[in-house]
């Protein structure tokens, strides 16, 4: 009895939110939206829609892992186990690959004929462009960030506390690295060094060679962001809503600016600026030295950046009355998606 | 406020198990359960007595004739209602005041270990706002083990034998029969078969094994291990407290008719 009423008075507590995300990605003619029982294809022009998969919605399977793009298909996984090609045309499935026992956080990565997709069953998945398994690399832990991959070689974040460097025709790992937290987002790169936050609250430069730690920056509160580099510069923002711009050679910092609530996800790097996206909403352009270029406010969560595809920065929202909104790097607003319910 | 005051302790306090325990968050589930029902044992043993007391009364040959004798008058009814709690000592919210103080308690409970058992990044962000920074390291928590024996606690349970093409839903059959063998153990006896009480309570018996199974059966097996343990946690409180029926397991057993227990004040 004290159960059954527990559960009830559960639903209406308001402690079980969604459980990610909008995950984005983009091509010249359309954005791709991972959300909640589907996934969208929208017209980059107007944000109209083209298609969604699955047509017909399951309830339990659920997408919020950024959708990779190879070509004709649109790679993206699922919360039930299942990594999915989809016709980037038609939203038709071409295969489906179920070799994993656990969800898709983090987006996959099409490089050359390799498909790497990362699972919270602690492996990362190489598959090839028909979806057949190649090899498959165990992490320690979850794997919920897109590996990022430079000379052959795979960098991979992990909830572990690891970052690992793995051959990507092999799947051996090259090196492994103790970051004392674990990883939530995707590691940044520049040349030589790896760029990563982690929950130890700290923002780590690795030599991607090596996998000996260059400099380290410890923060004084929580980090939830991907530290992003752009000409000689690392941005991130913290969980008390500092955002940071530091010397990638040495960490030091060169400006900082408070925008009063948690910074999320990775930063966009425009032009003329970046633009960092706050928990409860609000969306601040920055020029490359911290001087004000715009700010935006909008209704819902930020749990993620915006994703720049081809000029335009695409929002996703969480409990917002969008999901998406595309604006262009003057701030002003272009189109917004709200799926059919 | 709710969350500040309950939940965000909890939770800390579940964390401080599991990380004492060799983080193993199936042992610091089971632990936590403990921990909360010896706190709330001695209210639970007030809603027994108190509703042992209650019971007694529907029993009572003197009450029955009362019953009879104003049952066109619920006005004088009541009154003799009231003199009969006086006359034995009983205590009408003696049940159900301890029942509310343990119900917040009990909810507290399932919400922090939902929240303790975050397997997406939501739901680890919510737990990370929840830790005491001073009292837990966030960067040695997470991310939380969250396998126990053969299970992944954040997901549902499945055993997966190499001879078997599906997987055996283990802790949902024993949350099925703990749950059925709890609520038959201590179902109250009823001396009336037409007894409405009594009537729901076999119905009930009957449907809340199989409700808790399909939640059981498709919510995150750290839930269901909770379930679990409350449930033989329950079985044990009411063993050592005798109000545990071992006959009515028995196939086609009635439950007993009470045994009369004064509960009148001693003076």
């Amino acid at each position: 009895m004290f159960v059954m009423l527990t559960l009830i008075l559960s639903a209406c507590s308001g402690m079980l939110n969604a459980s990610g995300w909008p995950g984005i990605s983009g091509d010249a003619d359309s954005v791709y939206v991972a959300y909640a029982n589907q996934v969208y294809a929208l017209r980059l022009k107007d944000g109209s829609l083209n298609w969604r998969y699955p047509e017909k919605v399951e309830a339990a399977r659920t997408y919020y892992a950024n959708p990779a793009i190879n070509g004709s298909n649109v790679i993206v996984g699922d919360y039930k186990n299942t990594l999915s090609a989809i016709n980037i045309q038609t939203g038709t499935e071409i295969w489906t690959f179920e070799g994993a026992s656990n969800r898709y956080i983090g987006g996959a990565l099409v490089v050359g004929d390799t498909i790497l997709a990362p699972n919270a069953d602690h492996n990362l998945y190489a598959l090839d462009l028909n979806g057949n398994l190649k090899w498959k690399f165990k992490a320690k832990h979850a794997l919920w960030s897109t590996p990022i991959v430079h000379e052959e070689i795979v960098y991979l974040s992990s909830m572990d506390h690891y970052l690992y460097a793995i051959n990507i025709r092999s799947g051996q790992s090259i090196w492994e690295l103790d970051m004392d937290g674990a990883i939530v987002y995707s590691p940044s790169f520049d040349t030589d060094t790896i760029f990563v936050a982690t929950l130890a609250n700290e923002v780590v430069a690795v030599n991607a060679k090596t996998g000996a730690i260059i400099w380290k920056n410890k923060s004084g509160v929580g980090l939830w962001s991907q530290p992003v580099y752009d000409n000689g510069v690392i941005y991130y923002g913290d969980t008390v809503g500092k955002i940071y711009a530091v010397s990638a050679t040495d960490g030091n910092a060169i400006w900082d600016y408070v925008m009063g609530e948690m910074v999320s996800g990775a930063p966009a790097v425009m032009p003329d600026g970046v633009v960092f996206a706050g928990e409860n909403g609000k969306l601040v352009a920055l020029d490359f030295n911290g001087n004000i270029l715009w700010t935006r406010s909008i209704t819902g969560k930020l749990y993620t950046g915006p994703v720049i595809v081809d000029g335009l920065l695409v929002l996703g929202i969480s409990q917002g009355e969008e999901v998406i909104k595309a604006y262009d790097f003057n701030g002003n607003e272009i189109w917004k998606f709200t799926p059919e319910k | 406020m709710w969350d500040a005051i309950i939940i965000t302790p909890f939770i800390n306090v579940i964390l401080f198990i599991y990380s004492i325990v060799g983080k193993n968050f199936g042992i610091a589930i089971i632990l936590f359960t403990i921990l909360i029902r010896l706190i709330t044992h001695p209210l639970m043993v007030k809603q027994i007595k108190g509703a042992q007391g209650m019971q007694n009364m529907q029993q009572d040959d003197e009450w029955k004739k009362v019953q009879e004798k104003y049952k066109g008058d619920k006005e004088k009814l009541a009154q003799e209602q009231m003199k009969y709690y006086k006359e034995k000592g009983i205590n009408p919210f003696a049940s159900c005041l301890p029942t509310l103080i343990q119900f917040p308690i009990i909810i507290a409970l399932y919400q922090s270990i939902i929240a303790a058992l975050a397997a997406t990044p939501v739901e680890v962000l919510n737990l990370v706002r929840h830790v005491y920074a001073d009292f837990l390291d966030v960067s040695s928590i997470i991310p939380l083990n969250s396998q126990f024996l053969w299970m992944d606690l954040g997901q549902p349970e499945r055993l997966n034998l190499p001879f078997l093409s599906f997987g055996i839903p283990i802790l949902a059959i024993l949350v099925v029969i703990s749950t059925y063998v709890q609520s038959k153990l201590i179902q109250p006896p009823s001396s009336n078969t037409k007894d409405q009480t009594a009537m729901m309570g076999n119905m009930m018996n009957i449907y809340m094994p199989f409700f808790m199974g399909y939640l059981a059966l498709t919510l995150a097996s750290g839930l269901s291990l909770y379930f679990l343990v409350s449930n033989l946690l329950g079985i044990a409180q009411y063993a050592m407290l005798g109000k545990v029926n071992w006959r009515n397991l028995l196939p086609g057993a009635k439950p007993n008719k009470p045994v009369a227990v004064s509960t009148k004040r001693k003076k």
